[in-house]
């Protein structure tokens, strides 16, 4: 067991030593420093993209609110005749009922 | 970790923007940085595309290190996560096959595949691929764990301070994870004993 073990941590140790560190290439610090230039590019435009979504925003809810206030003409129906007239000209229910009620009550006492 | 002498007012002036002590930093750590990516994700052509990930993310993260005093363990943390992050990409993307490979990049195949043909190189190869297959019995996780541990050297504390975990939990994962690659070394070996005696 601890043999296998031993041979464990000896092929860890050959494997260390066929894996060495590459060196690095000649482009190794430009690529760095492409890739922190395009980052800090992206990290710069995100702020003012969100800005000027904000801006786009408040001037479309001042828009709408504009619309919203502007005065509008009111459409309603136009009344010839004043709210009394309407109602002697038209025969309420309940008269008619009680009209009923009492011919009917008048039919059976007959 | 083999100690790389860098002095903490080195740290101190990259984390405060300093341009060109962020460049000294990199120079200073970034062939061992390349050997541990190249141990941890097993694809050299990609190893130097890693590590340059690994030092942008550095730049950008250095205003968030607490003390320049644990600098060491924050770099191995940053290039722990790039090797994950390019491991789970690897996941996702198929396999590369000669067919989609441009024509420099054959060229640059051919010229590994003739360069292995050396005894030497040949053997190294062998040995890298047999290690790999017996890593690969353990979860992606578990196998940067052990190859930090096993291969790179890193003592338990300079781990815990990498991945903020207790020694006791490090030291469960390390022995399940030995364990497994354990048991693979002896389905390996097996076989190679039954192959011998076959021939």
């Amino acid at each position: 067991m601890t043999d296998e073990h031993d041979d464990l941590d000896r092929l860890f140790a050959a494997y260390r030593e066929a894996c060495p560190a590459p060196e690095p290439g000649p482009d190794f610090m430009p690529g760095v420093w492409r890739k922190i230039d395009a980052r800090r590019r992206l990290t710069l435009l995100i702020p003012r993209w969100a800005a000027g979504f904000v801006a786009a925003a408040a001037a479309l809810c001042i828009l709408m609110g504009g619309y919203l206030l502007l005065p509008r003409p009111v459409e309603s129906p136009v009344y010839t005749t004043t709210y009394l007239d309407t109602l002697e000209d038209s025969p309420a229910l309940e008269t008619l009922a009680y009209m009923e009620v009492v011919s009917f009550e008048t039919s059976e006492s007959q | 970790m083999d100690g790389v002498d860098v002095p903490d007012s080195l740290v101190r002036r990259a984390r405060e923007g300093d341009d060109e002590a962020f460049n000294q930093l990199v120079r200073a750590y970034r062939k061992r940085i390349l050997g541990t990516i190249a141990r941890l994700i097993g694809r050299p052509e990609d190893v130097e595309d890693v590590a340059q990930e690994v030092f942008v993310r550095l730049y950008f993260s250095l205003e968030q290190l607490r003390s320049p005093g644990v600098f060491e363990p924050w770099l191995y943390r940053l290039t722990v996560n790039a090797a994950y992050d390019y491991l789970r990409r690897q996941k996702r993307r198929p396999e590369t096959r000669m067919a989609d490979l441009s024509e420099q990049q054959m060229l640059l195949a051919d010229a590994a595949e003739g360069a292995r043909v050396s005894g030497e190189r040949d053997r190294r190869a062998r040995l890298r691929d047999f290690v790999q297959s017996l890593l690969a019995e353990v979860s992606e996780d578990d196998r940067i764990l052990l190859t930090l541990k096993e291969i790179e050297g890193l003592s338990l504390k300079e781990l815990q301070q990498i991945y903020g975990a207790s020694e006791n939990a490090l030291k469960v994962r390390l022995f399940r994870a030995r364990r497994r690659v354990l048991r693979a070394y002896r389905r390996a070996q097996a076989l190679e004993r039954k192959e011998v005696a076959s021939r």
